[in-house]
């Protein structure tokens, strides 16, 4: 009868025992991807810069006059017709965009595209660097780096 | 003696015979049509019509027009004296091989009678000449670029995917390249045909005369930061001339203001870079939306050339002859028949929208050429 009774405990222990070791071994393939994680989303958010040219390079292929006087420099406000109407005949998207600021510099890098859509054939133009400075404390979008 | 009696007797029948196989050709005037065609009294759509011109007939190229474009045929009477007498579009007539335009006289008939446009609003259209008298103010556009080093053998070309098509001023660099008749642009052809074997940095697909100034169409491998699709072709090119069109794309986004303000703008900066700006027309079809508004903007541009005297070809009024104006479906790119669009030997299609467009072209640059470089043959 004890017998029985130290048989059954220890299948109880054993099984515990097999459940607390199974979680114990899982839980580090939850943190599988720790660069998701670790790295900043590259700076699409906090930087105010980098959202600004965001903003720019959408207002552009939507030719959203609003959006570009607000966001063009100064030096650049002549060129606000050109940069409205300049995908206007074509159907422009962004593709596979990321921004992020140069340390040290008022420069923008973007990766990405801008896709135009012409007579069922996609064109490419690749994006650039760009320079952005601060007036009357906002960010503005000044033309291609140098 | 004998010897030479033979000798004298095969050299007459030789003779002899080359002559009547001489006369048994047909001169290289002689034509038939291609397909049954109108015969008009006057190198021009707006010229009234004669009569049909059947297949069956034989005709007799007695005139053309400046270009080539257009004929004067005669139909004789089998007494010898003359039939028909009137104007045909020559792309329809099956021409001798042998036919040269060079040795046909040129009709000091204009291009059209503008009273007798269909409307009131396409007479500007009719009066403008499809090539436009050269001014001789480009003398001093091409003396500036002459100073700023560019190339006179060199011409360019800035437009919209009109214009982009290789199919369009690239093909005078081809083999396949054969004037046939119109060997009077032969010394053009070889002068300017190596400057067309590359494309044009601001003659892209989906440009319109927005685009041409933003850097963004600007691509980045051949221009520099911030330069504009214009100003990179001519600074890499260092033409004399530039070939320039748009409408097609600009007549459906923007308004007639912002199109002149525009193509001011092109002109000016062209000037300025010392290269001579060649406007144009664009074909344009009635039965598209777009009809009206192609009328302002076509007309706009002869405008916007006769103010700043540069040279205009008027490619709306020599497409007007053409089946569907030289238009594709979409009612913007010229037609063609095959990639061979400089190709007017007989037996070819020769007037396609194409093929029509780069034979203006050539024959505006040879204008060019003749009336305003100093000597094309010792420049460049």
């Amino acid at each position: 009868m004890i017998n029985r009774w130290k048989v059954c405990l220890l299948i109880a222990l054993l099984t515990l025992a097999g459940c607390g070791g199974g979680a114990a071994t899982e839980a580090p393939t939850v943190v599988a991807s720790p660069e998701a994680i670790v790295a900043p989303p590259t700076l699409t958010g906090p930087d105010p810069a980098v959202e600004m040219v965001m903003r720019y390079l959408t207002a552009k292929v939507n030719s959203d006059s609003a959006t570009l006087a607000e966001v063009l420099c100064s030096e650049r406000e002549a060129q606000l017709p050109n940069e409205v109407n300049s995908f206007a005949s074509v159907q422009a998207r962004l593709e596979n965009v990321e921004c992020t600021r140069v340390e040290g510099a008022d420069i923008v890098a973007c990766t990405g595209s801008i896709m135009a859509l012409y007579d069922a054939e996609n064109r490419e133009f690749p994006l650039s660097s760009y320079r952005v400075l601060q007036e009357d404390g906002d960010w503005k979008w000044c033309g291609e780096s140098e | 003696m004998r010897r030479l009696l033979l000798i004298l007797t095969v050299l007459l029948a030789s003779t002899i015979f080359t002559l009547a196989r001489a006369q048994e050709a047909p001169p290289p005037t002689t034509a038939t049509p291609l397909q049954d065609i109108n015969l008009r009294q006057g190198p021009g759509t707006t010229y009234p019509g004669i009569t049909r011109l059947y297949t069956t007939a034989t005709v007799n190229i007695v005139e053309r027009n400046s270009i080539g474009t257009w004929v004067r045929v005669q139909q004789m009477r089998p007494d010898g004296s003359v039939g028909l007498d009137g104007w045909v579009v020559s792309g329809y007539l099956n021409l001798n091989p042998e036919l040269r335009f060079s040795t046909i006289p040129v009709s000091p008939l204009v291009d059209a009678i503008p009273e007798r446009a269909e409307s009131l609003s396409l007479r500007p259209l009719y009066a403008a000449p499809v090539i436009s008298v050269i001014n001789p103010a480009m003398r001093d556009v091409y003396q500036r670029g002459l100073e700023m080093r560019h190339y006179t053998h060199v011409i360019t070309k800035i437009g919209d995917s009109v214009s982009a098509d290789s199919l369009y001023l690239n093909v005078m660099s081809r083999p396949s390249a054969n004037l046939g008749p119109y060997d009077y642009l032969s010394d053009a052809l070889h002068y300017f045909a190596a400057s067309t074997q590359q494309g044009s940095v601001a003659a892209r697909v989906g440009l319109n005369t927005f685009a041409v100034f933003d850097p963004t169409w600007a691509p980045s491998d051949q221009c520099e930061p911030n330069e504009t699709p214009l100003h990179c072709e001519l600074r890499l090119k260092r033409p004399s001339i530039a070939l320039i069109m748009f409408g097609g794309n600009d007549v459906k986004n923007f308004n007639l203001a912002e199109y002149e303000q525009q193509m001011r703008r092109i002109v000016e900066e062209t000037l300025a870079q010392g290269v001579i700006p060649v406007l144009s027309t664009f074909s344009a079809d009635p039965n598209f939306d777009t009809w009206a508004d192609s009328i302002s903007f076509n007309t706009r541009i002869i405008q916007i050339a006769t103010d700043y005297q540069v040279p205009l070809i008027n490619l709306w009024l020599a497409a007007r002859s053409l089946p569907e104006f030289g238009l594709e479906g979409d009612g913007i790119h010229m037609n063609h028949w095959g990639t061979d669009t400089l190709r007017f030997d007989s037996g070819f299609p020769a007037f396609s929208g194409a093929n029509l467009r780069n034979l203006l072209a050539l024959r505006m640059v040879d204008e060019i050429r003749r009336t305003i470089f100093i000597d094309p043959n010792a420049l460049g």
